[in-house]
Order: structure tokens, then C-alpha cells, then sequence
């Protein structure tokens, strides 16, 4: 669905990402991960069609989003990190943008609304950000886009709204959709995102399922920290060990452990997983 | 379906844009109709003249105040890094963007506005006659020089100077109507310098020593010169402009 081939990009002369090399498939919740600054939301941008590539390819379904064609950019929409909402209210606002989406859906727009407890008659500037956030949100799932992109959805949510999120992405995703997930509140979405991207300065390190994951590397609660493992976390519980999977163990794959291994040992993760 | 322009895609733009421009621009529209109605009521009260020959220059001026400024109001977002990505990931072409902006700041507005005046200006002289004057200014053209014809042409006159308006709203990121009127009064320095250099350079070849002040109009009037300004500044220099703004919203990026 989306192909990207030795892509960069920089503002000015500061580069921001290099050697980006992904394929990313339908069907999936791909949670983006990287520290600040890597370029996680310049890679939405640039497969949003936002932004032009210094070099390398962006390839959604055949087409270069660069060019933002209404056949391409009908099928994808960006979810930003903050937003300027114009003084509609929810229904307002989707009277206005939801008739550019052949797909969108307007009944499940008005239940989640209601499921995030969103007043629709109220006005989006008279909101918090915690409820435009949510607003936004439910508006986005709702366009039913083949690509939905999400730049920080979890920031400025509470802890129900958190739960919320969740469970109404993951009964919006379908097969032939494909969801991108950039945070840094991975534990918000344990679970939810599947496969895994992590990504620092020089390209991407990390791109699998969750499964692919967990059979090579081994997450386990020990009394201390072990000689060969790749990162040791104290916890509350006991020591949390990411080693690798010598034999076929199963174990629970900790989105923030794992992601300080792979920045720890960048190295060694390329060689294990390959690019 | 093609990928360039579709009648649809633009009627559901032109609507989104037009909602978009009553939200926006409507609290503006309320100042200078409120200004216009505040000066109407001052001279029902006081000796203040307020004729239709003093408030015409005072409806030209708000009406090009107004028309600077829609397209920064309208569509002061679109090149926004964070603000605009809403408008940049809207499923709609570039000239289908291009064509709704112009409708949207260059004729539906601007006439909504020049309505809106008219009205309040009708319904002053019809609460005070005597002070006001017979009849609206719109509606005794003959004696001010005003008709449907003048007026339309006033428009297009008004609408040509919005057009540099839409190309810096579209340049610029900040102080986008200060900006581009003072890059406005700026290029036309540099004009009528060159004017005035190429004038005089003329002046030198071609002796005016003995001429009468007629010779010396027909002089300019035989080299042409008044007509290519003309066509210059009434025709190229606008389609250029257009071209500009239509490219620069093909090219816009949200960095």
C-alpha cells in the first residue's frame, strides 16, 4: 500500500531523515516510535504529500502523494498533532469537510462522539483540547480513509478517553485499511499497534509484528538485572530484562522496553531483524 | 474521474470555503458596516455633511480595505505549517483550490459586502431623507456618475488590486497584508523611477525645446507608451500574479 524508497529529507540544510527504506501493508496498526527530533512527523508529512522529499520515493497505491491528486488524497487523512478548529460545532464541521470522503460515515461519527462523550452541539473553540482532541479523532475514524495517519492521537486524552481511543480504533480497522501511529506514549497503546516501527537518526531500526518480535527477543521479570541482557529496567515488580530469544520462549513484548533495547543496541537489532 | 478538475469537487470546496468565509470575514464586515452606520447616525445628530458625495469616497475606501484583507482572513491559514495542513490534505486539486479561493475573495464576498453597504446606506436615507439625501448614492447614478456598470468596473478595478493580495497571503507567513502593500508601494517606487529615467532618456534624444504641451501629449500618445502601461499593468501583471498564486498553492509545503 505505501512504499518507501531511500527517502530523504531536510529543512534547509539540516538533514531529518535519511536511508528510510519501509513498506507499510493494509490491515495494520503500525505504532511509530523514535525519539524527539528523528522526524516521525516529517515521515507522516511526507506520506501525507505535505512536504516533497529531498530525494527518494514515496509510492501510496502508484501514485507520489507530492502531487496531492483528489484520487490519492481521498484515501488518506492526517491527523495532526494540535490543530486550529474553526467555531463550528462537531455536526458543523463535518458538514463541511465530510462531504470531500465518498466513504465517510456518518452514523458511526455521531456514536463515537457519543462514546467520547463529546457534546456535538457545542462549539469546537468552546472546548478543551482534551475534547476537540477527541472530536478530531472520532471525525478521522469515521472518514473511513484507507490510510489514516495520527500524529500523537493519546496526547491531552484522559485515562477513559485513552481506553476509548483504543477500543474505537480497533473496531474501525478493517482489512483493507491501514493505520499509522506516531507517539511517544507507547504504553497508551499497548496492544492496540502491531507491527512495531522504531526509528532514530540514521533510518529506520525496527519494522515487525509483534510476533516476529517476541521470537527474537525475550522480555522477562527477574530478580535482578541479567549479565546478557540487552537493556535492564528496575521496576516495581523486580528487574525488567529484554534478552534475546535464544530458544522459542513466548513472552509479553513492554513497548518502552523495547524501545530502549533497540536504542541501546542499534546495531545488534539490524543484524537480528535485518532492515 | 479526472485528477485536474471536477464540478462536484469544486461545488463541495466553494461550499466549505464560502462557510468558511462568513465565519471569518462576517466580524470585519460588522466593523466596516458599523463604521459606514456610526458616521450615518453622527450626522442625523450634529451638523456633520454626510451627502452621498462625501460617503462614496468613504464606501470605496472600506470596500478596499475589506478586499485587501480577505484573502488573510479567508485563507490566512493555507501556508500555515500546523494550521494548514487541514486545507493541504483536502482531497481537491490545485486549480479546483485556485478557482474557489478566487470566487470566494474576489466575487462572492466583495459583492456581499458591497450589498451590505448598499443596504445600510437605503435604509439610512429612508429613515432620514432630508439629511441623507433623496435616494441612496447607488440609485441616483446619473448624477454621481455611479451605475451598475461603473460599479461592476469599480469592483474589477478593486479586484485587481486584491490579486497581489492573494499571491502574498500565499507567500508570506506573517504580516501578510502589511507585507505585501509595502512590497506593493515599493515596486511601484521602482516603476515610476524607471518611467522617469526612460522618460527623461527620451526627453534627451528627442528635444521638447519649442513644443506646445499638446505637441508633447501627442509625442507619448504616437510612441505608444501609455497603452502598453496600460495593457501591462491592467492585463499581464494580473495574469502573472494569478499564475503565481496558482502555482505556489500547487507547490505549497507544510514544513
Amino acid at each position: 500500500m505505501v512504499t518507501i524508497s531511500d527517502l530523504e529529507f531536510g529543512y534547509g540544510r539540516m538533514p531529518v531523515l535519511k536511508n528510510i527504506d519501509m513498506s507499510l501493508r493494509e490491515g495494520n496498526i503500525y505504532g511509530l516510535l523514535g525519539k524527539n527530533g528523528v522526524g516521525k512527523t516529517t515521515l507522516l508529512k511526507l506520506i501525507s504529500g505535505l512536504l516533497k522529499p529531498t530525494s527518494g520515493e514515496i509510492d501510496i497505491c502508484g501514485s507520489n502523494p507530492f502531487k496531492r491528486e483528489p484520487q490519492t488524497l481521498k484515501d488518506i487523512y492526517f491527523l495532526p498533532e494540535n490543530f486550529i478548529l474553526p467555531k463550528v460545532t462537531p455536526i458543523q464541521y463535518a458538514r463541511m469537510y465530510a462531504p470531500f470522503y465518498q466513504s465517510f460515515d456518518s452514523r458511526l461519527y455521531y456514536d463515537l462522539l457519543e462514546h467520547f462523550e463529546v457534546d456535538k452541539d457545542v462549539k469546537l473553540t468552546k472546548m478543551s483540547f482534551g475534547q476537540q482532541k477527541k472530536a478530531m479523532i472520532a471525525f478521522a475514524i469515521s472518514l473511513n480513509t484507507k490510510i489514516l495517519l495520527m500524529d500523537e492521537p493519546s496526547n491531552g486524552l484522559d485515562i477513559p478517553s485513552k481506553q476509548q481511543f483504543r477500543q474505537s480504533l480497533s473496531s474501525a480497522m478493517t482489512d483493507d485499511k491501514m493505520i499509522v501511529i506516531s507517539t511517544h506514549q507507547a504504553k497508551d497503546l499497548e496492544n492496540l499497534i502491531d507491527p512495531i516501527i522504531i526509528m532514530d537518526n540514521h533510518g529506520v531500526i525496527l519494522n515487525n509484528s509483534v510476533k516476529s518480535i517476541s521470537e527474537k527477543l525475550y522480555f522477562s521479570l527477574d530478580k535482578e538485572a541479567l549479565h546478557n541482557a540487552l537493556y535492564s529496567e528496575l521496576t516495581l515488580g523486580g528487574v525488567l530484562n529484554v534478552s534475546l530469544n535464544s530458544g522459542s520462549q513466548e513472552s509479553v513484548v513492554y513497548i518502552e522496553a523495547l524501545f530502549n533495547a533497540v536504542q541501546n543496541n542499534r546495531d545488534v537489532i539490524v543484524s537480528l531483524f535485518g532492515k | 474521474m479526472n485528477n485536474l478538475f471536477s464540478i462536484r469537487r469544486l461545488s463541495v470546496l466553494l461550499n466549505k470555503d464560502l462557510r468558511q468565509c462568513f465565519l471569518v470575514s462576517f466580524n470585519t464586515l460588522l466593523v466596516f458596516a458599523s463604521s459606514y452606520a456610526f458616521l450615518c447616525i453622527f450626522s442625523l445628530f450634529t451638523s456633520f455633511q454626510f451627502t452621498p458625495d462625501d460617503r462614496i469616497p468613504f464606501f470605496f475606501l472600506f470596500t478596499l480595505l475589506f478586499v485587501m484583507m480577505l484573502p488573510r482572513l479567508v485563507y490566512g491559514n493555507v501556508n500555515d505549517k500546523v494550521k494548514g495542513i487541514e486545507y493541504g490534505m483536502l482531497p481537491v486539486s490545485y486549480l479546483e483550490k485556485f478557482v474557489s479561493m478566487i470566487i470566494t475573495v474576489g466575487i462572492v464576498a466583495p459583492l456581499c459586502f458591497v450589498l451590505a453597504i448598499f443596504t445600510l446606506d437605503n435604509l439610512f436615507v429612508l429613515i432620514s431623507p432630508e439629511d441623507m439625501g433623496a435616494v441612496g448614492f447607488f440609485w441616483d447614478g446619473a448624477r454621481y456618475g455611479i451605475n451598475i456598470s461603473s460599479t461592476l468596473e469599480s469592483l474589477g478595478s478593486m479586484f485587481l488590486i486584491q490579486i497581489p493580495f492573494v499571491l502574498g497571503n500565499l507567500y508570506f507567513r506573517g504580516h501578510k497584508v502589511t507585507k505585501t502593500a509595502l512590497l506593493l508601494i515599493l515596486v511601484h517606487i521602482v516603476l515610476i523611477a524607471i518611467l522617469i529615467i526612460f522618460g527623461m532618456r527620451y526627453a534627451i534624444s528627442n528635444p521638447f525645446e519649442g513644443s506646445t504641451e499638446e505637441q508633447l501629449y501627442d509625442m507619448v500618445a504616437d510612441s505608444n507608451i501609455d497603452k502598453w502601461i496600460y495593457v501591462i499593468y491592467y492585463y499581464v501583471i494580473p495574469v502573472v500574479l494569478l499564475v503565481l498564486s496558482l502555482l505556489k498553492i500547487k507547490k505549497l509545503q507544510y514544513k
